[in-house]
């Protein structure tokens, strides 16, 4: 499919590579898909024990890597462990579906930061107290219906489920008001420190 | 903090080969302990590294799933919302919960009391062990028993010792059947944990007092 030798490329080249696939650069994902898919294969085979179900970890991690290639931060990580780190998350919770049964833990409960930009999982983790003082200064600024939503999640500490029911919305929709809000939150809290 | 899972552990956690319950123990551990995270991290990239540098002698023909996939739109979305923290009450007392139990906070049932001084929530994560929160008020010594299967616990709040040492916010420990122990907290001294179970814990001793008013094990 390409003529180029991946055998040798360095962390800087598959970085430089994974930039110009955030611009949906074809040709690099060629070049990213040649060298791992092969790879992915062989990995997911060993874990799954079966060739139909290792393709599609292949297919789920590839695609991922395609969708989801802003969330790669070549400072962080190298793209080895990243797609490493994609593909056992797929292994894990496919594992578990195939055992037929409702799973509780799920990867990202296991490995959390996988596909969380790491500056909003420490802007997020600190005390609980510190946190919930910022959030009750800057919550007038947000419209009416994303502020009960996170007065009930964060202050009230009611389950999301919970929440949705209450102000009868689906859950997506508690999610998505609470990620703008916290995305609102964050930039106004940011602002305010400068 | 000075216990923390065995490498071997932390390498099994990374490689993705631990059972639901004990990796789920290694993370809550983890994200207290940047050591332990360290390693964990180390481990991912070796594990990245073997997979990138795998020699392949069979070459399966992607070129479809190529094609589909370019054709799907990107999106920057994170996969999960941020987790934060919650709190739980037991005893009068209010504590902050690890990051990881966030999102469980209803799958954690009421406390049974034991004699008003060891409390347990037990926490419904995995069919295959038993997940619980175990909360131990100061000056209470339990009473020497042993594991059947393996235990894992992680010391989220105060500290607890038993015939081995002293143990504190963040240890971890991880011990075999074939282990026999019996934790106390000193005067002035409680301990919140987390405790995960592979099998029921059986009494190697008389039932102290605290447990034989209920005929019950420690573990509900």
């Amino acid at each position: 499919m390409v003529d180029i030798d991946t055998q040798a490329y360095s962390k800087a080249d598959w970085a430089a590579c994974m930039d110009k696939i955030k611009s949906k650069d074809k040709a690099s994902f060629a070049l990213v898909f040649s060298h791992f898919s092969p790879r992915l294969k062989q990995f997911a085979y060993r874990h799954m024990g079966n060739e139909q179900v290792a393709v599609e970890i292949v297919q789920e991690a590839m695609a991922t890597v395609w969708q989801k290639s802003a969330l790669f931060d070549g400072s962080k990580s190298s793209l080895s462990t990243w797609i490493y780190t994609i593909a056992r998350n797929l292994c894990f919770d496919t594992l578990r579906k195939q055992k037929g049964r409702e799973a509780h833990i799920h990867s990202d409960d296991i490995w959390p930061n996988d596909y969380c930009p790491p500056d909003m999982v420490e802007h997020y983790s600190p005390e609980t107290e510190m946190l919930k003082q910022q959030i009750v200064k800057y919550l007038e600024i947000l419209p009416e219906a994303q502020k009960k939503v996170v007065k009930a999640v964060y202050l009230e500490e009611l389950p999301h489920q919970q929440v949705a029911e209450m102000f009868d919305i689906p859950l997506g929709t508690v999610k998505s008001r609470l990620r703008l809000a916290v995305e609102k939150l964050r930039n106004s809290i940011e602002v305010d420190k400068l | 903090m000075s216990h923390h899972p065995l490498p071997s552990l932390i390498e099994a956690y990374a490689s993705g080969t631990l059972d639901d319950a004990t990796a789920f123990s290694v993370a809550t551990h983890i994200e207290s302990c940047p050591h332990c995270r360290r390693l964990a991290l180390q481990a991912e990239q070796r594990l990245g590294d073997e997979l990138s540098s795998a020699v392949c002698s069979d070459i399966p023909n992607f070129d479809s799933m190529f094609d589909d996939i370019v054709a799907l739109e990107q999106n920057s979305e994170p996969f999960r919302f941020p987790r934060l923290p919650t709190s739980i009450e037991v005893n009068g007392k209010k504590f902050r919960l690890p990051l990881s139990l966030s999102r469980f906070k209803d799958n954690i049932s009421e406390w049974k009391s034991y004699g008003g001084k060891v409390f347990s929530a037990s926490v419904e994560l995995s069919c295959d062990a038993r997940v619980s929160l175990l909360y131990i008020s100061e000056n209470v010594k339990i009473p020497q028993h042993t594991h059947k299967g393996i235990e894992a616990t992680l010391v989220l709040h105060g500290g607890f010792s038993d015939e081995d040492g002293h143990y504190d916010v963040g240890d971890y420990l991880y011990k075999d059947a074939s282990v026999r122990h019996s934790p106390f907290t000193r005067e002035g001294e409680d301990c919140l944990c987390l405790t995960v179970l592979t099998e029921p814990m059986i009494f190697t001793q008389g039932v102290a007092r605290v447990f034989n008013m209920f005929g019950k094990g420690l573990y509900p």
